[in-house]
């Protein structure tokens, strides 16, 4: 993932979950799928949703509400959205909830990571957009995937 | 991802989106117009994808041409004279098979140089042309491409092998003794082996042969060398062509697909319950019975379950639900379904699935890394109708469900040390029912049972009026169980293994074949007793005669069970209690058994005895007051709970409040073990609980009982 450098803007994509909004960067998005037809995989991880094939790729599905532990989301349609993601070689998808707007975010406009906000979340995020109306939290694609990797317990969700 | 590999995909997906489309013309086939050029493209297709599998061929030759080489600076260090042949470099093989094989083979040639072939000073004085060979080999062979590495040297001393493994802790003493040579020269590709005895800069680098057969296997071929000593040393590995494609069978479990490698695969098993075909259970451990051989099970549940113990959560179900199934197995549930027998290097087991689809030509993708844990996938795969799914692997169950060998399901279900009491449900006993010379069928409780075996014909001696055979590394008595009416004509013979885990020892007994499972109350009827049965027992609709496992326990050799009994290390389990056990043994402890079943109390007397004690019967509580006030005395008293007249709870109560006996250890045997009732009998006096068919804790309990006095 090619790191913003200082004063320039980049372009992200809004991503939702629930109350929550996350950004990331445009560049490294391959695609943005319906989240539909995933094979599951037993024995995996509780927040692998499943694979499924993207024109030839296998595609692993990587549930981030899981990941960062939200939970009590209102609306039935979880998951709907998935953007997919070329991580060293491997093909993951993210599910979210909803896809919103395509922004251009300046690298200095991004606060850190409020230190009371949970543990798992510091891990995977770089810090904070403050949006008018929201925050936007600054998501780190690759992070969530190291981070399930080194992970030695079955399910980070319950953990 | 190279260009190569991107035209292949890309060549895949165009397959895929193929058939798509020839399935949609198949659905509407009034559009007959779309059909001829689509059969043309579908054509076309099929050569493009040939032909492009074709670019991952390359010959072997290129993975050898480093060799001559290395060959050849070998001669120089060392100081031989070798000569390389290859033969059949032009043979064809995937691209990323070649890569996997390049080290392990570039390895084994230096090997050969090295501590294969002679010094030419050697050769010449065992009469043999001073320069060496190392010969080189590859062709095809049924899908395989066979690579052979023969070379002319001094040969592999299987006994020199055998004193190494040792020496390394690999094997010990007695498993050396009794392995053949073939099994001996296996022995080199173990880890931690290696048959260097001086580190050169050419061998001792870390790699031994278990690292070639590690690769080797891991892209799926197998490896195998013979030697005769003084003549040469042959390897020959079996490769599979390519390692992208391989033939699969998807099959169906819970609803998902899988892809299980044809390679791997044996046999498909249906089950079916109208021809008697059922799941049974061996201590929790689901088994089949495949012509008479026992097949370890997995099913679904031990395969994904949540609970990582095997099989136990699967058992718990089944017994909630209805006590009755449990010890015969739940072969309700399992009823129509499919059993895959699956083969993994010497492993053996069945799967358990639901459906089995079609046998289809997969493409191996690798994981992705967030998915590494599973130990169970061997990768996965875009089927032809576009869906993702995951690839078992064979070996990654096997070493997860600990399935070593043939016999593994009875094996690891005792390792597991299993203490509840699968057997006895409500005084209900599984007996094996099977028919063994003239007469009614025969019967034998089913926890006593270890195994099933069939033994070579050849390999048993008749030595007097038993028979001797080799069982397990060990000599084991086996026995008709009707003399009369039996011999050994078959090639083979099926026996019953009881096997005392405890004391190591074991006994067979003949039979003709097995008939059933059946489970039954334990009402016998003694007027039938004679020699070896014990009574007759209805169960069903049959009458059985139920055979005396103490008649052949005290048969065999009177010194077999009580000399093994007194070795130590067979009472393993819990240190202390093997302590205790030795000196406790030898030294004649006497035990009173109450209980009302003469069928308990006949098996149970056995066991005792042979575990050295001296052994009192009572046949029920009031007896047993009777043996106390004549001033009997001894040293731990086993009691049954239900019995009439006077229960077990009052017998120990009545003897705890004022006797001879009041500080003597009593344990309770018992079928019924819930913690109420456990709760129950502490609070009336006894020492320990125990089940009824426990042989192994019941030993080990007396012992720690005794041991702690």
């Amino acid at each position: 993932m090619t790191e913003p450098k200082d004063n320039i803007s980049s372009q992200y994509l809004i991503l939702n979950i629930g109350a929550h909004s996350f950004a990331v960067p445009v560049m490294n998005i391959q695609d943005v799928i319906k989240s539909i037809n995933k094979t599951p995989v037993p024995l995996s991880k509780a927040n692998i949703n499943g694979l499924l094939n993207l024109r030839g790729h296998i595609v692993t599905e990587i549930d981030v509400a899981k990941t960062l532990g939200i939970e009590g989301r209102k609306h039935d349609s979880k998951n709907d959205f998935a953007v997919v993601v070329d991580i060293k070689d491997e093909f993951y998808s993210f599910a979210f909830d909803g896809i919103g707007d395509v922004i251009e975010i300046k690298n200095t406009s991004i606060d850190p990571m409020p230190e009371t906000v949970q543990k798992s979340w510091h891990k995977v995020s770089k810090g904070v957009h403050k949006l008018s109306d929201k925050l936007l939290v600054m998501l780190d694609l690759n992070l969530i995937v190291s981070l399930i990797s080194d992970d030695k317990e079955p399910s980070i969700a319950i953990a | 991802m190279t260009v190569l590999e991107d035209l292949i995909n890309l060549v895949s997906e165009l397959v895929l989106t193929r058939n798509q489309l020839l399935q949609l013309v198949k659905i509407s086939d009034e559009d007959s117009s779309a059909s001829a050029p689509l059969q043309r493209l579908n054509r076309i297709v099929s050569d493009l994808q040939e032909g492009v599998m074709k670019t991952r061929m390359q010959p072997i030759g290129n993975a050898w041409s480093k060799l001559p080489r290395i060959v050849r600076d070998l001669t120089m260090d060392l100081g031989k004279k070798i000569n390389l042949d290859m033969v059949g470099e032009e043979t064809e093989l995937d691209r990323q098979v070649l890569e996997m094989i390049k080290d392990p083979l570039t390895h084994m040639v230096r090997n050969s140089c090295d501590h294969g072939v002679e010094m030419p000073a050697d050769r010449v004085a065992a009469g043999k042309p001073e320069t060496g060979t190392v010969e080189l080999k590859a062709y095809h062979e049924g899908g395989f491409i066979i690579v052979e590495i023969n070379d002319d040297g001094k040969g592999l001393d299987p006994h020199k092998i055998g004193i190494k493994a040792v020496e390394k802790g690999l094997i010990d003493e007695n498993q050396r003794e009794n392995m053949s040579d073939k099994q001996l020269l296996q022995l080199l590709f173990k880890a931690g082996f290696s048959t260097a005895e001086k580190v050169t800069n050419v061998s001792g680098r870390g790699v031994g042969m278990d690292v070639v057969r590690t690769n080797i296997e891991k892209i799926g071929g197998t490896i195998d060398m013979d030697s005769t000593l003084g003549q040469g040393t042959k390897f020959r590995i079996q490769i599979p062509l390519t390692l992208a494609i391989i033939s699969a069978l998807i099959l169906e479990i819970q609803g998902n697909r899988y892809a299980m490698p044809q390679l791997n695969i044996q046999e498909l098993v249906r089950i079916q319950p109208d021809e008697g075909d059922k799941i049974e259970m061996i201590n929790d451990r689901p088994v089949f019975r495949l012509r008479d051989r026992i097949l370890p099970l997995i099913d679904s549940q031990t395969l994904f379950g949540v609970n990582d113990a095997p099989g136990s959560e699967h058992l718990q179900d089944t017994k909630d639900e209805d006590a009755d199934e449990a010890s015969v197995g739940p072969d309700l549930d399992l009823a129509n379904k499919l059993i895959i027998v699956v083969t993994a290097g010497a492993s053996h087991f069945g799967l358990v699935v639901d459906a089995i689809h079609d046998m289809e030509e997969i493409v191996i993708k690798s994981i992705s890394s967030v998915l590494s844990d599973t130990k169970i996938f061997a990768g996965n795969t875009i089927l032809g109708d576009g869906n993702a799914i995951m690839i078992l692997d064979p070996a990654g169950i096997a070493s997860r469900f600990e399935v070593t060998d043939n016999m593994a399901g009875a094996e690891a279900g005792a390792a597991a040390g299993n203490t509840q009491d699968d057997f006895i449900h409500a005084e209900k006993t599984a007996m094996l029912v099977f028919q063994a010379g003239k007469g009614a069928p025969k019967a034998v409780p089913l926890g006593l049972i270890s195994r099933l075996q069939q033994f070579d014909r050849k390999d048993i001696t008749v030595s007097g009026d038993g028979m001797i055979v080799k069982f397990q590394d060990d000599l084991m008595p086996m026995y008709y169980v009707d003399p009369e009416n039996q011999t050994l004509n078959d090639h083979l013979v099926t026996s019953l293994v009881l096997a005392d885990d405890v004391s190591d020892a074991a006994l067979g007994l003949v039979i003709e074949k097995v008939v059933d499972i059946v489970e039954g109350h334990m009402d016998l009827t003694t007027s039938t007793a004679r020699d070896g049965v014990i009574g007759s027992v209805t169960l069903g609709e049959t009458v059985v005669d139920v055979v005396d496992i103490a008649h052949y326990l005290t048969s065999s050799r009177e010194d077999f069970f009580s000399s093994a009994s007194h070795q130590q290390k067979t009472f393993a389990p819990s240190s202390d209690a093997g302590e205790g056990a030795a000196s406790i043994a030898t030294s004649g402890v006497s035990a009173l058994i109450v209980d009302d079943s003469p069928f308990f109390r006949n098996m149970l007397k056995p066991i005792l005895s042979a575990a050295g004690y001296e052994v009192t019967l009572s046949e029920d509580a009031v007896a047993a007051i009777d043996l106390h006030d004549k001033g009997k005395m001894f040293d731990v008293i086993l009691s049954d709970i239900e019995m009439p007249e006077m229960t077990g709870y009052e017998f120990v109560e009545k003897m705890r409040s004022d006797s001879a006996w009041k500080d003597l250890p009593f344990i309770a045997l018992t079928s019924h073990t819930t913690p109420q009732d456990v709760e129950y009998g502490y609070e009336k006096g006894f020492t320990k609980y125990i089940g009824k068919l426990d042989k192994d804790e019941l030993i080990r309990t007396i012992h720690s009982v005794l041991s702690s006095k």
